[in-house]
């Protein structure tokens, strides 16, 4: 569990596109590294926030023109990456460009994940947490 | 506030070279959903009884998009009789090989 108060570092919009996903993770990757010295860490926050915006864009069902809210908070020791999307939950795609394999990896390389539907504004919201370590 | 959909970083490129029965794709970059059908388009029509190399040297990322298109690959190397390596990935990509547990289902060449 988190405690303290959290502190919000990025909050950002991006179109629901693929092209988004790429800069969703260059996005998070610049806050990551102000927040944390662990180069391992930062980039498993890269794998898990690519999957993490793959799935909101692919399997998302969003409408058209929605967009996707990226949050990052930190709290005592611990970074959230939080990825919403105006979708109305994930539902599994026979033409998916993952091998359901997207959530495994979110929940492995992450110290633990949430996935909060609805959430803020009735979105459907991916919660990743990651160690923090100050520079 | 909404942000482009830009990159900051290198873009996905993907290279073919034919030499004979013998194809190399040179992939550069970093390997997403978005990047996907450039790759299908590359890998269209592979030579049966051939060789396909994919160099992974310059490939700084990939996450499960790309792999579900190499495991596309090594299915189709046993249905249409070639064969396939995957040359020099760096650490992140084998990081995912392995997280996914296919790093043994490929040959990879250092």
């Amino acid at each position: 569990m988190t405690s303290g108060a959290s502190v919000e570092r990025y909050r950002a919009e991006f179109p629901n596109d693929v092209a988004s996903v790429r800069a969703i993770r260059d996005q998070v990757v610049v806050v990551a590294r102000e927040c944390i010295a662990e180069e391992a860490t930062v980039q498993d926050i890269r794998l898990a926030v690519s999957e993490a915006a793959t799935n909101s864009v692919v399997h998302g069902r969003a409408p058209e023109g929605a967009l996707l809210v990226v949050r990052i908070e930190t709290f005592d020791a611990e970074m959230c990456v939080i990825i919403a999307d105006q979708g109305h939950g994930m539902l599994p795609r026979h033409d998916s460009p993952g091998l359901g394999l997207g959530l495994p990896i979110m929940s492995t390389v992450a110290s633990r994940m949430e996935v909060v539907s609805p959430g803020v504004d009735g979105n459907t919201e991916v919660h990743m947490y990651f160690p923090l370590t100050t520079n | 506030m909404t942000q482009s959909g830009e990159p900051v970083g290198d873009q996905f490129v993907v290279r073919r070279v034919d030499s004979g029965r013998e194809v190399l794709l040179e992939l550069t970059g970093e390997l997403d959903v978005a990047g996907i059908p450039r790759l299908s388009e590359a890998a269209g029509r592979l030579p049966a009884h051939g060789h396909v190399t994919i160099d992974l040297s310059q490939l700084s990322f990939m996450d499960s998009s790309g792999i579900r298109m190499l495991m596309s690959l090594d299915l189709r190397s046993r249905a249409e009789h070639w064969t396939l390596t995957l040359h020099a990935p760096q650490p992140q990509v084998l990081n995912v090989l392995k997280l996914c547990g296919f790093e043994d289902r490929f040959e990879i060449t250092p």
